[in-house]
């Protein structure tokens, strides 16, 4: 109890410190919460749609790109008696009514859904009369929808919904709303259009065809039988897959992409904890001669470390509360963010509420806690191992600092190569994050090394005589205090090297994305029908908008992609593009490939694939291999004559277009690429043909640069969750500097008072404090260079490699280096201006009674 | 018979309910049902209709409603009787039908009872599916040869007489099944007037009604995962219109049976409020030699002669019968192979095999039949 009073007199005698200390803690904290809730939000939205919709089917038949012919439901129905069976067709669709977002319109067989969607079912069902049933079934375009949806958007049974499939407009009536009292189930109806099947094969024009069939195996030995016997009636195109498996692909899709996030979030924890640490290590300083007074009175070791560590708790304890609140509130910004770019860069998905975990909070508060813990272990430590004698002696801490450099340093190099041994081999992606960290702290414990080589230069006689007096004393005073001016020192190495790390290569990453974009739309002219997500695939250009566009006059070629999804044995479901030519011709750059642009050309047009990097690095694949695609015609294998680079998230292959329609039966297209005539004005061209098409079909008619634009935009939609991130860890470094520079200011009282009385001007002592501060920004700013090339090196051909495949060309901009610098001595000098004022106030005497 | 009319008006509700959850006994009021359909576009049955037949054993999509019913008393060689019930029914759900693009749009959905009763075990055992009438997944068809089924319980005409009929549900039990030829060996019976068979006074309530009796029947039946090969008699309605129940009618009673002396008998009664009769109900009575004579209400007595309590649902049924024909000469005793024979999936109905004896124009005959109870809850 007295402990405790004793802590919480520390934290008020310091309520500045403490406020730092408590900022410190809640931003790191903050962040994690933040962005673990919005992953975890993002994953239980995508656990729980698919949920709604696989139900309780243990698997599922899925065939290729154009799906499952209905009559393979038929078979199993008819001539297979298996009635756990149920068809579905889904997709997401725009509605206008709903303010246009994207919902998953799910076309089902009411008749077969009992045993797949009861709880749906029921919902949907109990206050369903004849007349809306009558209508679900046999008229078109009719739609049932959430309660909750209806209620917010004030839609009343017998209104219609605007939606867009693709270029098609369609009108839905409402014919009755579901309602539910599960939470669960209310909540996937939010963004649901529950229609019949046939419905849903005409609003995606999908005749003929299912999305896939649902199954409910038998959990028991029969289930191989029940299988064997629904995969003789399989047609070659179409297979089984499981449940878990089709739930787990959508998880681990986003995998790589949340763990990048996760790692960011940590390294705000790692940074806030130098601040903790410097906090703690300073009120232990101040302290000393107070913490030797109570050691003399017979306070125990013991009880001055439980002191210092209870009041590190009681602050630790408040920042992470606050930390929580302060994530919840930024959770709703990353949610944002990170729905944004798994709708650009993975698939579509509506993430509409945040899942407010206490698990994630608690794993919030626990970091945060053993954060400030592991800050404050070391200060208390040193503050209960010296005897009480020593304690009240000032150098004592400073001369122990200098005989524990080598440890310190040893340490440092041993956490650099631990770093780099974790680096180096290709292990999980956590173990190369957490050798990101350790190479980061390897280069804070060489910081004080550093100082003191920089020390002992600026001490060689020749330098000390060309520098000013007061330059003299900064360095020298730098030098003296290093246990403490280092640890600022780090800390703001730190936040700066991750900031130069995550500019340099995000400014990288996007010059080479431009390049290659650049080289890639080599055609003049690009036309796809509008989506809802850049990720969306399968969406259909219409046969008519093609026709037109090679008979437009000023027109000279026209080449066409179909972008769909497709089982590749052993990857899951990759992305395939069926083209006519390579719009990026002569400029199209291949890792590697089979020969010359034109060889690997004949070899493509033969049956050969181009793999993007993505897939050659995460399966290993190179020219010669082959990988074997689920087509239409059954398991078929394909060689891989190029890979090609590229900066998609997805693995993806590309075919010649008349191999894919040999394989496969899918007469569509899904975008297309006009050359103009030579002379012909691109823009005119893009204006005429949007007039032709107003009114009739709706089509994204954009020339190179636009589409490049919006190329661009994704990459930068993606990124901004990392330059979040990034300020945020600055925020966490500024308070950082700021709070030990001013306690090491305030803590020089008394030589304060000294200097001033011995003749000192104000002036100059606050040139002294600017000088010193300035100084140490300069060394954090020089230190944090190379240290951030280093991070940007190992983001660049270590993490993005690993997480994504890409291979990156890393630029070097000199303004980046430079911005650093001046953010490390801005930053520091700031830092130093309250203390220098409050230096300059003081008057001499009063300074020297303090003691 | 007017039998699952009601059924028919209550499928909806029973799609509602028993299609999406599993168990459910919520029960609905006919009348209120029945009073609100509009049902102006469909076609009635006002007229009798000269039947053609393979023709007219497939659907009228027309009409409302339409059912296939087939019951039969069967013996397997060893001598263990059992009773099938394959029954499959059409309903559509509006009178009309927009032109769409997809094979699976309709406005016809069709349900299915599939029921087997093993006397010596004493057992009843039934199921029941759904499903729409597209896609192939359930239909019917008159030519060029008869088939109606709901996915693989199928009814079809194998060739000229024979109709084979197939049904198991291999995911709910596969240990019931059947596996039947039926061969026609008589005329059909038409009910009422010429097969036109009113169910209520009003001009247009009436349904197109004929009957296929004495279907000499062969085949297997599984029961308990037993295969026994059987043989007896089976007895096929047909039936569609656009009727409706009148008011006050609460449930049916309905007999079907085929004595030994090839009389074949099919009667029954609209039960109005508290033992109360609506007085129509057009049976018929064919004898061996073909003679054919329609039965009205008035035409005969009916008298409870036991009761019986289903434990499942708690209704209790009437159990066995003593019936009175004063004009015909007639007098028979009914009584239930098993006491329970009830249904209670999506609707709740006793649908039994029942076994007859007494005295038709003085001559001592017995045989085998099906009766249907229905509106007991109340």
């Amino acid at each position: 109890m007295v402990l405790l009073r004793l802590a919480w007199g520390g934290v008020w005698r310091r309520p500045l410190q403490s406020l730092f200390f408590i900022v410190g803690v809640s931003i790191g904290v903050a962040m994690i919460i933040a962005i673990d809730l919005a992953n975890s939000s993002a994953n239980r939205a995508f656990t729980l749609s698919t949920d709604a919709v696989v139900g309780k089917a243990t698997h599922q038949i899925v065939g290729g790109p154009s799906g499952v012919e209905e009559g393979v439901y038929l078979r199993i129905r008819r001539e297979l008696g298996y009635r756990n069976s149920a068809p579905i067709i889904e997709g997401y669709v725009k509605v206008k009514s709903l303010d246009g977002q994207p919902m998953r319109l799910l076309g089902v067989e009411s008749f077969a859904e009992r045993p797949f969607r009861e709880e749906l079912g029921t919902a949907k069902m109990t206050g369903l009369n004849q007349t809306s049933f009558s209508a679900f079934m046999a008229e078109p375009n009719t739609a049932l929808i959430g309660a909750n949806v209806s209620d917010e958007y004030r839609l009343a049974i017998g209104e219609s919904l605007e939606i867009q499939v693709g270029s098609y407009h369609h009108k839905l009536r409402i014919v009755d709303v579901i309602a539910s009292e599960d939470r669960r189930i209310r909540r996937s109806l939010k963004d649901l259009l529950v229609t019949d099947i046939a419905t849903a094969q005409e609003v995606f024009d999908r005749i003929g065809k299912l999305e896939r069939i649902d199954l409910i195996l038998p959990d028991d030995p029969s289930n191989t039988v029940a299988l064997k016997r629904i995969e003789s009636v399989l047609p070659p195109g179409a297979r089984i897959e499981s449940s878990d498996a089709r739930r787990g692909a959508v998880i681990e899709m986003t995998k790589a992409f949340r763990l990048n996030l996760t790692a960011l979030s940590l390294l705000a924890l790692v940074v806030g904890m130098f601040l903790i640490y410097n906090t703690v290590s300073f009120s232990v300083i101040q302290r000393r001669a107070v913490i030797g007074r109570l050691r003399a009175i017979g306070m125990t070791r013991r009880e001055v470390f439980a002191m210092i560590l209870a009041e590190a708790a009681v602050l630790g304890v408040a920042g992470a509360l606050l930390g929580v609140g302060l994530g919840i509130v930024l959770s709703r910004g990353a949610i944002g963010m990170v729905t944004t770019s798994i709708n650009d860069l993975f698939f579509v998905s509506n993430v509409s509420e945040i899942d407010i975990t206490s698990l994630t909070l608690l794993k919030g508060v626990l970091l945060g806690i053993v954060a400030a813990a592991i800050g404050a272990l070391i200060p208390a430590y040193e503050a209960t191992r010296v005897s009480p004698v020593s304690t009240l002696q000032r150098s004592a801490i400073e001369s122990r600092t200098r005989r524990s450099l080598r440890w310190i340093s040893i340490g440092g190099v041993a956490a650099l190569s631990l770093g780099a041994s974790m680096l180096l081999p290709e292990w999980h992606l956590g173990l190369t994050f957490l050798g990101v960290l350790a190479v980061l702290v390897g280069v804070a414990l060489l910081t004080p090394a550093f100082m003191r080589g920089c020390a002992a230069l600026a001490g060689t006689r020749w330098l000390r005589r060309r520098l000013p007096i007061l330059g003299n004393m900064a360095i020298r005073d730098i030098d003296r205090a290093l246990s403490r001016t280092s640890t600022a020192v780090a800390a703001l190495m730190i936040a700066v090297s991750v900031i130069v790390g995550v500019s340099v290569m995000i400014g990288s990453f996007r010059m080479t994305v431009e390049r290659w974009l650049t080289d890639l739309l080599g055609a003049d002219i690009f036309i796809s029908p509008p989506a809802i997500a850049n990720s969306q695939m399968g969406s259909r250009l219409d046969p008519d908008a093609l026709k037109l566009f090679e008979t437009f006059p000023g027109i000279a070629q026209v080449a066409t992609a179909r972008s769909v999804e497709v089982d590749a044995d052993g990857m899951g479901r990759i992305t395939l593009s069926a083209i006519t030519r390579d719009i990026a011709g002569e400029k199209r750059h291949y890792k590697s490939a089979v020969g010359n642009h034109a060889e690997t050309w004949n070899a493509f047009q033969a049956g050969g694939l181009i793999v993007n990097e993505p897939l050659a690095t995460r399966y290993q694949r190179s020219i010669g291999d082959t990988i074997i695609l689920l087509t239409d015609k059954g398991e078929n294998p394909f060689e891989i004559v190029g890979v090609a680079y590229d900066y998609d998230v997805r693995p993806g292959v590309m075919m010649s277009d008349a191999v894919y329609r040999s394989y496969w039966d899918d007469p569509h297209l899904s975008s297309a690429a006009l050359f103009v005539k030579l002379g012909v004005d691109v823009d005119e061209k893009i204006v005429e043909l949007k007039s032709v098409l107003a009114g009739k079909l709706d089509l994204i008619i954009r020339s190179n640069r636009a589409l490049r634009a919006n190329a661009l935009g994704v990459f930068d939609r993606t990124f901004s969750i990392f330059v979040a991130l990034q300020m945020l860890s600055a925020v966490v470094a500024f308070i950082g500097v700021l709070s030990a520079l001013m306690s090491l200011q305030l803590e020089r009282t008394r030589e304060i008072g000294a200097l001033r009385s011995i003749g000192i001007t104000r002036g100059q002592l606050a040139k002294l404090t600017l000088l010193e501060t300035g100084l140490m920004g300069a060394i954090a700013g020089v230190i944090a260079m190379p240290t951030g090339l280093v991070l940007a090196t190992i983001l660049i051909y270590i993490i993005n490699l690993r997480s994504f495949g890409w291979t990156l060309q890393m630029q070097l901009q000199p303004s980046q280096f430079s911005l650093a610098f001046v953010v490390a001595l801005i930053s520091a000098l700031l830092a130093s201006i309250y203390p220098a004022w409050r230096m300059g106030q003081m008057q001499p005497a009063e300074a020297l009674r303090t003691e | 018979m007017n039998k699952l009319l009601t059924f028919f008006a209550t499928i909806i509700l029973a799609l509602a309910v028993s299609a999406h959850v599993n168990g459910d006994t919520r029960r609905q009021n006919i009348t209120d049902i029945l009073s609100g359909d509009s049902e102006g576009a469909f076609a009635r049955a006002i007229e009798a209709m000269k039947f053609v037949f393979p023709k007219d054993h497939g659907p009228h999509p027309d009409y409302k409603i339409e059912w296939w019913y087939y019951t039969g008393n069967l013996k397997s060689d060893g001598g263990r009787e059992f009773g099938y019930q394959l029954t499959i029914f059409r309903r559509a759900l509006a009178a009309d039908m927009p032109v769409r693009k997809s094979r699976l749009a309709t406005n016809q959905i069709y349900m299915a009872h599939f029921a087997l009763t093993d006397v010596r075990a004493r057992t009843h055992t039934s199921f029941e599916r759904y499903s729409r009438g597209a896609g192939g997944l359930a239909g019917a068809r008159g030519e060029p040869t008869y088939e109606v089924w709901l996915e693989d319980w199928s009814v079809s005409q194998d060739s000229g007489s024979i109709f084979r009929l197939r049904a198991v549900d291999d995911q709910i039990d596969p240990r019931f099944a059947i596996d039947l030829n039926l061969r026609e060996t008589r005329l059909p019976l038409l009910h009422g007037e010429q097969g036109l068979s009113q169910k209520g006074p009003e001009r247009g309530n009436a349904n197109h009604y004929y009957s296929l009796v004495g279907l000499d029947t062969k085949g297997t039946i599984t029961s308990g995962g037993e295969e026994y090969h059987v043989s007896g008699k089976s007895w096929m309605d047909h039936e569609f219109g656009t009727s409706a129940l009148s008011k006050g009618v609460v449930g049916w009673d309905w007999f079907g049976l085929q004595l030994d002396d090839g009389t074949a008998l099919m009667f029954g009664r609209l039960r109005v409020g508290e033992g109360g009769d609506l007085g129509i109900f057009e049976g018929t009575i064919s004898y061996a030699d073909g003679r054919q004579i329609p039965i009205q209400p008035g035409d005969f007595t009916v008298t409870a002669t036991g009761s019986w309590n289903s434990p499942e649902t708690g209704i209790t049924y009437p159990s066995g019968w003593q019936v009175h024909f004063p004009s015909l000469d007639i007098e028979l005793h009914i009584e239930p192979l098993v006491p329970n024979q009830e249904l209670f999936s999506g609707f709740t109905y006793w649908e039994g095999a029942v076994s007859v004896e007494g005295k038709i124009g003085g001559q001592t005959s017995k045989g085998r039949g099906y009766v249907e109870l229905t509106g007991y809850e109340r």
